[in-house]
């Protein structure tokens, strides 16, 4: 069947499809309420002035070369350990690689600010290993502001490093290497002419993905930057202030890197790529791995970053459950019972409320985008494409910024309700499932589908007898994938919290900003045991359909 | 939305499952299960939650209403509420210095309620028309932590005043909150703009900065880091750097010359959801149980004087405080101040 072309053709097709059309116009309306109008209510919000204000004021200026600064830092570190840690797995020959793929994976389950909570417990300069530091070798850690933050972000953002380089590394031809041993090249010359240049788009990639990541980080600067300023937590600085043009100043300015970076790797990386970066193992001979003495020295750096990652978890854990850890180690549950397990302290269940809640939304609308993008002909597909990919590339720190500053006053007031916080954490979410939705439909071959309207289906029973259930495994990922995300997210909602919906991120955050680590700690653990049970339960229902633990 | 059926059974039941929760869950929150037994108050705390959980338990004890509470420094409850005025949040706003309180008051974010229990407490620490009521009374200290002090400076005296903090061997050990967004150190540069001028507090205050360590958020942070030995000198309220020292921590505390003080304040939001029972808690914040649980675990003095001194307290009358500190004109310069404040660095 050929299809007509034309606006005017596509738009008279999408007429007589009732279910269609409802589903068109729900996208638009969706999309451009909450992705195009807060867009261009911050840009107007910001105005001459306030950036007149931005640029004349040395603190600003100083916020946003400390962040520059910073997330360089902090990208580059991940980047090399998390190539390190993902080149030991995927090319040596060292035991326990199952467990080092499980030490690489519990980061997610945490807050990124978890990790500054445990960061402040062992290395702050009352922690346990700068106390020990302090008896033994008289040496004192100071570790706040750009040093601390370093690690920090570091530790927290490898694991998104590993997986984006462990991609690249297991799309990499084994047959390449071994026709490149073949002419003679061998070692760390065989790393470096073939293994390194095939895999550099992806550490690229990698590394551009965490350095936005780390610009528009919230909670660890606060933590732990001390003096050292940064622009998230000015922006913080200035909502609370009552100055949103400032803060959209900021927050635009925290885009632009963004958007580049979004730029760069659609255009360019893609351009000038040798390998794919699907992340599907390559068929064919098998890798030329390294050499023993190589294989020791990978050995223990994967060793030392584990430590480091378990002996994080171990201490929350420690300060979860014991009365006042370090002055009085008794065990006790009350921490649990006063923050996790109260009726007057529901943090973590409106966390695990709010964010099933929204991973649902979040996986449904990025199903209907797909389908009618993929499969409806419609005008202003291009403009619904672009609004529902453009979310991806905004920092957390601004979706929540626009949200509040378009929706606390004007025409439509939604500020202090629940509402903002799952359509929040759904813009951050929905475009990945968008994305990974659409390469799906592509998949499924569409004369199934047309097979199915010509036996009188209609769209709807079209969609829901055929093409879901061939996508359930990309939905299911999916909603997993979002589900973890929304727990774990602050920086995206910390301006949408209201009294009743305070969740446990921005718990974690607030006692562990006020000092009150036992609670942080409680809290902390509560949320990864939500997210560890949902997940468990999701495992249980869908068995082998779905990759959760395996890693 | 489109419907998204499965031909899974287990999706369904999965689906339906949680709907129901969910759908529960949130009926349960906007209190349709329970009616009136399971009345709910919404307050902003600024003080440490720890302590506003306490009374609130008590609270909820003796009256059945249960509690949603939300944790703030008190610049950030003061732009929420103000912010939240078209559709307000909360009921009850409890501590933060009675500045921000006035500020709210002007604002006509706040309801007038003039407790009876409120009668025996002087009229400098109360709202005439009852838009807000003291609660405690907390001078700015400096607190030196006297291991690190050793370590550091031998047998050196501790600062008495705030001139002293100029020393250059400071550096890098003082730590004071922003007074851009905390209440404590607003109110210790505004008594200083009040008994100085402002040219030179901000001459002072820029001084000041290549000692500061931090300048976080909150108003109690110098001082419990400088207890835990992360730096010398935490410029804070003295009630919060008594309670850690009665924790055991080595800190000396030091109430300097034309030093501000707080007068925590409680007030009731104007249209929130459930004034009632926020006048029902104004009431029984002002009795004794509440002063007494208040004062012991945060080492301020009440302002009742029915209420006693808590055990390891220290009584302010003896110290050489800004006993003239005019909070409601450091209300009026609070933008002014705070902008000009911003302009260093």
């Amino acid at each position: 069947m050929k299809e007509k072309k034309g606006t005017g053709e596509s738009l008279k097709r999408l007429l007589k499809d009732p279910s269609s059309l409802v589903l068109v116009l729900t996208s638009f309306i969706v999309l451009i309420l909450f992705v195009i109008y807060p867009l261009i209510v911050v840009v107007f919000t910001s105005g001459f002035d306030n950036w007149g204000m931005f640029f004349s004021k040395a603190r600003y200026g100083k916020a946003l070369l400390n962040t520059v600064v910073s997330s360089s830092l902090s990208a580059l570190t991940a980047t090399v350990i998390g190539f390190i840690y993902a080149y030991a797995i995927h090319y040596s020959n060292i035991a326990g690689k199952k467990f080092f793929r499980f030490i690489a994976f519990i980061p997610l389950l945490a807050p990124s600010v978890m990790s500054g909570l445990a960061f402040l417990l062992l290395f702050g300069r009352g922690g346990m290993i700068s106390h020990w530091m302090n008896s033994v070798f008289h040496v004192e850690l100071d570790l706040y502001g750009l040093p601390g933050l370093w690690i920090v972000q570091t530790i927290s953002y490898f694991p998104l490093a590993y997986m984006t380089i462990t991609g690249v590394l297991r799309s990499i031809s084994p047959n390449l290497e071994i026709a490149a041993q073949n002419l003679g090249a061998r070692g760390f010359r065989l790393f470096r002419t073939i293994t390194f240049r095939l895999a550099l788009p992806g550490v690229i990639n990698a590394f551009l993905l965490v350095a936005i990541n780390c610009f528009a980080d919230f909670g660890n600067p606060k933590l732990i930057g001390g003096n050292y300023s940064l622009l998230a937590v000015e922006i913080y600085g200035e909502i609370i202030n009552n100055e949103p043009g400032l803060a959209s100043v900021m927050g635009i300015i925290l885009v632009i890197p963004a958007l580049l970076v979004f730029w760069v790797q659609n255009k360019v990386l893609s351009k000038g790529s040798y390998s794919t970066v699907t992340g599907k193992p390559v068929s064919g001979l098998k890798r030329i791995t390294t050499s023993r003495k190589t294989d020791i020295l990978l050995f223990i750096f994967n060793t030392i970053i584990s430590i480091f990652i378990i002996s994080m978890f171990a201490i929350t854990i420690l300060f979860a459950f014991t009365k006042n850890f370090g002055r009085d180690n008794t065990f006790t549950l009350e921490h649990m019972m006063k923050v996790v397990f109260s009726s007057s302290s529901p943090a973590v269940l409106n966390s695990l409320v709010l964010s099933l809640v929204s991973a649902i939304l979040a996986v449904a609308f990025a199903l209907v985008l797909a389908y009618i993008v993929v499969r409806k002909p419609f005008p202003g597909k291009k403009l619904l494409d672009f609004s529902a990919v453009l979310p991806i590339a905004l920092p957390g720190t601004f979706v929540g910024l626009a949200l509040i500053v378009t929706f606390s006053k004007g025409p439509i007031i939604l500020q202090g309700s629940a509402a903002l916080i799952v359509i929040a954490m759904l813009l951050k979410q929905m475009p990945v499932g968008y994305r990974g939705l659409t390469a799906s439909f592509k998949q499924v071959d569409k004369s199934i589908e047309e097979a199915a309207t010509n036996l009188g289906a209609n769209s709807r029973k079209t969609l829901t007898t055929i093409v879901f259930p061939m996508l359930q495994k990309t939905v299911v990922a999916n909603f997993v994938y979002a589900f973890m995300k929304n727990m774990n997210t602050l920086s995206t909602i910390i301006f949408l919290i209201t009294p009743k919906w305070v969740v446990a991120a921005v718990s974690i955050f607030n006692y562990a900003e006020t000092g009150t680590y036992y609670w942080a700690a409680a809290v902390a653990v509560g949320l990864m045991g939500a997210t560890l049970g949902t997940l468990g339960i999701i495992k249980l229902i869908f068995r082998s359909k779905v990759k959760i633990f395996d890693f | 939305m489109a419907a998204r059926k499965k031909n899974n059974g287990s999706i369904i039941i999965l689906a339906v499952v949680i709907v129901v929760l969910v759908g529960g869950f949130f009926l349960y929150k906007s209190g349709v299960f329970g009616g009136k037994d399971k009345e709910k108050i919404t307050v902003y705390s600024i003080f440490q939650e720890e302590e506003a959980r306490k009374i609130l338990d008590k609270f909820k004890e003796e009256t059945g209403i249960d509690y949603d509470i939300l944790r703030l420094p008190s610049g950030e409850a003061v732009s929420r509420v103000q912010n939240e005025m078209l559709n307000p949040q909360a009921d009850f706003l409890m501590g933060g210095p009675a500045d921000s309180h006035e500020v709210l008051k002007k604002a006509g974010a706040l309801e007038a309620y003039s407790s009876p229990n409120a009668s025996d407490i002087p009229d400098n620490m109360k709202d005439k028309e009852g838009f807000w009521t003291g609660f405690y009374l907390n001078p700015i200290a400096i607190g030196v932590n006297e291991e690190r002090w050793k370590e550091k400076y031998g047998s050196d005296p501790y600062p008495e005043t705030f001139k002293d903090l100029l020393d250059p061997k400071f550096k890098g050990e003082i730590g004071m909150s922003d007074p851009a967004t905390s209440g404590t150190a607003y109110t210790a540069v505004a008594s200083l703009a009040q008994v100085w001028g402002e040219d030179e507090m901000l001459n002072y205050m820029k001084q000041l900065l290549p000692n500061l360590k931090e300048r976080p958020k909150s108003g109690i942070e110098p001082i419990q880091k400088a207890a835990k030995g992360e730096y010398t000198i935490g410029v804070t309220f003295l009630g919060d750097q008594l309670k850690i020292k009665n924790q055991g921590n080595p800190i000396h505390s030091i109430v300097p010359e034309a030093a501000g003080y707080e007068i925590g304040g409680l007030s009731i939001v104007k249209g929130g959801p459930n004034t009632k029972a926020a006048k029902k808690l104004m009431d029984y914040m002002l009795t004794n149980t509440p002063g007494e649980i208040y004062t012991q675990s945060a080492y301020a003095v009440s302002v009742k004087p029915s209420v006693p001194i808590p055990q390891g307290g220290i009584d302010i009358k003896s110290t050489k405080y800004n006993s003239a500190y005019d909070l409601w004109k450091a209300a009026d310069q609070r933008k002014d101040l705070q902008g000009a404040l911003k302009g260093l660095r």
